[in-house]
């Protein structure tokens, strides 16, 4: 291309093929279903705790599973990037890793009464968002709207104890969404 | 309308505006970094060809180059810069300007 020369129907072709190039990459990064799987499993184990356990053990169970399953979602990344050959950083979502990880214990202190046992659900919804942003997904967006209401809808209800639905309920539509999306990914392939 | 001392032609950078080198930061653009056989393939290009390239972008400080040993395998990574990045996002807003001024 001579900068001099460039004409309209120019400009347009290699703007086009930016779009092109920038999608196929942006496409090829998106891959959200093994933190989806992964975190919908451990919520769902976190119902037990949840049904048997005070709040303390709910907290130890997150310290515990939370670190846990980030690290295997580091590592899940790591090895699948090095794979494709192309990556991205990894610096927003362990920020909102972290930043979920320390809302999902201070909330709760601060808070009481069955607020306290699912107030954590609405902070798992906020990450959900940012995810959402980050990733520029739709799913993720819709997901993460899903996620807010769950709680909102237990705290509506006579539930004495929410907190145990709340975690079977949240698990379930993330555990789903993580399925439906790895499908999608295996097809899109 | 955009004045002849100031049209958007006369800010098109020679280094960037090349099909293949807007195509390698197009697509760092997106990532942190990519390894030179997925520039290959993605930018459909031969080794020789890709090198030259990177080389003239390199040049001119906008992207980085490492070469490592993975698994005793050599590979390379390349990275843009933050010029890089503002150079690609520059020649954007020129080529859409140049658009905008034939509508």
């Amino acid at each position: 291309m001579n900068p001099s020369a460039t004409s309209p129907r120019e400009a347009i072709d290699t703007l086009r093929h930016l779009e092109d190039l920038s999608g196929q990459t942006r496409a090829l990064l998106r891959s959200f279903w093994f933190p989806l799987v992964l975190f919908g499993v451990l919520t769902l184990l976190s119902a037990p705790v949840a049904l048997v356990g005070e709040g303390v053990a709910v907290a130890v169970y997150w310290a515990v599973a939370g670190t846990a399953g980030g690290a295997a979602v580091g590592w899940y990344y790591h090895h699948r990037e090095e794979r494709l050959g192309v990556s991205r950083s990894g610096v927003p979502c362990i920020a909102t890793g972290v930043a979920l990880l320390v809302a999902a214990f201070a909330l709760p202190a601060m808070t009481s009464g069955r607020l306290q046992e699912v107030v954590s659900a609405f902070a798992v919804a906020g990450a959900y968002l940012i995810f959402a942003w980050l990733d520029r997904s739709a799913v993720l967006a819709v997901l993460s709207a899903a996620l807010a209401v769950v709680p909102a809808v237990a705290l509506a209800s006579s539930l004495e104890h929410p907190g145990p639905v709340v975690a079977v309920v949240t698990g379930l539509a993330i555990l789903v969404t993580g399925i439906v999306a790895r499908r999608a990914e295996q097809q899109g392939r | 309308m955009t004045s002849v001392g100031d049209h958007p032609l006369q800010r098109l950078d020679d280094v960037v505006h090349q099909r293949v080198r807007l195509g390698i930061l197009a697509v760092l653009g997106k990532a942190d970094r990519a390894e030179f056989t997925y520039l290959r393939k993605t930018l459909d290009l031969t080794d020789g060809n890709l090198s030259r390239h990177l080389g003239v972008l390199e040049q001119a400080g906008y992207v980085e180059i490492h070469k490592a040993f993975e698994d005793r395998k050599p590979r390379t990574w390349v990275h843009a810069t933050r010029s890089g990045r503002a150079a690609l996002a520059a020649e954007v807003a020129a080529l859409r300007e140049l658009l905008a001024d034939h509508v």
